[in-house]
């Protein structure tokens, strides 16, 4: 007789797709909210962000693209 | 279109009293100002035409043509023999630039259009450039901006980060921009700054034939879209980029320049009422009113409401080159019909000139 202990990582197709397609869309919508770097959007939300916080790459990526518009 | 007025005409406190008093004739401009702001520009294009090849041509005295970028371009246009041809050349020229997006690139790189702008400067001016310097009348000053410090060298991480403490600085004072960038003012041989340069740091150097396309261009190099312009024969060491950083609606004091200068009239055709100091300040509004440095301008531009009639409800501007993308055939529709509209600027400020009705002037 077999003993199945822990987690089974047999799953069948349909589990597949009734578990990772929902996480798969989620991940997507996730990276999808996030603003192109140098949109107006991204440059609105980094001038709101405090420049204390602001990353060496967020800086460069701002005057590159969100200065001169 | 046609049903809506499309010219709004605003004029400083010293301007409107002369306006008053004997109206607006050509031999009451001293100065013609020509703000940076790409192909917002576009939109004036036939009051040039009509401006300088047909009005001022009733005087005769010395003007001061003063421009950033576009404006610095349309400006040296007007100082061409037949401006009016030559600024519709210029037109043309500006509305067919295009650079190709390759595919994953958002934008052209620097490089390239720098090489290609360049180009097209030499296409248009060569040979002709004794000819604008050389002008009976008019006096060009070309603006340009010069990195310092940090800025001094276009640098892959230096530059990013230097423009970012030029727009700290600048949004505490505007003066603080000067520790970053120097205003330097390439001028006909001779000719004395038309406004007085006490506002900020200023240098000004002689335009002539060695440097003329290397000073025309750097005052077109926006950066991160275009190279900077580094070696200007005759002008010190440093990397040059697009006047309109330092000045970009050209917010000068004229008002408090010499006597002669000041005793006329700016005329100012512009596309919005508005005479934003720097680039920097775009989005600091309380820096946007008029001080008395405009006092004695009249400034011509579009209704906001005629504006929203123009494709995409808005003036053609360099998001349309993203916008557009490789489809230059629709860019150029877009922008030629904006420009064919604003004949109606040029058609109005004619008719207002012959009957010069107060009550469309409007405060500056």
């Amino acid at each position: 007789m077999r003993r199945q202990y822990g987690f089974d990582l047999n799953l069948g197709k349909a589990k597949v797709v009734k578990i990772l397609l929902p996480l798969l869309m989620a991940l997507g919508l996730l990276t999808g909210c996030a603003p192109e770097v140098g949109s107006q959007q991204w440059c609105d939300d980094l001038k709101e962000k405090p420049k204390n916080d602001w990353t060496m790459q967020e800086a460069s990526d701002f005057a590159k693209n969100c200065l001169f518009k | 279109m046609s049903g809506r007025q499309a010219l709004r005409i605003f004029a400083g406190p010293v301007a409107r009293a002369h306006l008053e008093r004997e109206g607006l004739r050509a031999c009451d401009i001293r100065t013609i100002p020509a703000a940076a702001g790409g192909p917002k520009g576009l939109i004036l294009g036939p009051l040039d035409r009509f401006i300088f090849g047909r009005w001022l041509a009733q005087s005769s005295q010395p003007v001061d043509l003063v421009g950033a970028s576009i404006g610095a371009w349309r400006m040296a246009t007007a100082c061409l023999d037949d401006p009016a041809a030559a600024l519709a050349l210029l037109e043309d020229r500006y509305i067919h630039q295009h650079y190709e997006f390759k595919p994953g690139n958002k934008r052209p790189a620097p490089a390239l259009v720098s090489e290609r702008f360049g180009q097209s400067l030499q296409d248009f001016y060569g040979g002709r450039v004794q000819e604008l310097l050389a002008h009976p009348r008019y006096r060009l000053h070309l603006m340009t901006s010069r990195g310092r410090h940090l800025l001094r060298r276009e640098h892959a991480l230096g530059t990013p980060i230097g423009y970012l403490g030029a727009f700290l600085s600048n949004a505490v004072h505007r003066k603080a921009l000067g520790a970053w960038l120097e205003r330097v003012v390439f001028s006909t041989p001779g000719a004395d700054l038309p406004f007085l340069a006490n506002d900020y740091r200023t240098c000004q150097l002689d335009l002539n034939e060695a440097n003329f396309m290397a000073a025309l261009q750097a005052s077109c190099s926006i950066p991160f879209v275009l190279e900077a312009v580094h070696r200007i024969p005759g002008a010190p060491a440093g990397a040059y980029w697009d006047g309109g950083i330092t000045d970009y609606h050209l917010h000068l004091d004229y008002a408090g320049a010499s006597t002669a200068t000041a005793a006329g009239l700016v005329l100012y055709p512009h596309f919005q009422q508005a005479v934003v100091p720097g680039w920097l300040d775009k989005s600091l509004r309380w820096r946007h009113r008029a001080t008395r440095a405009l006092d004695n301008m009249v400034l011509l531009a579009p209704d906001p409401e005629w504006v929203r009639g123009l494709p995409g409800g808005k003036l053609p501007d360099r998001s349309d080159f993203l916008h557009f993308g490789n489809d230059l055939p629709a860019r150029v529709k877009a922008w030629q019909t904006a420009t064919q509209a604003s004949q109606q600027l040029a058609e109005e400020f004619e008719a207002w000139l012959d009957k010069p009705d107060m009550r469309r002037v409007q405060a500056l």
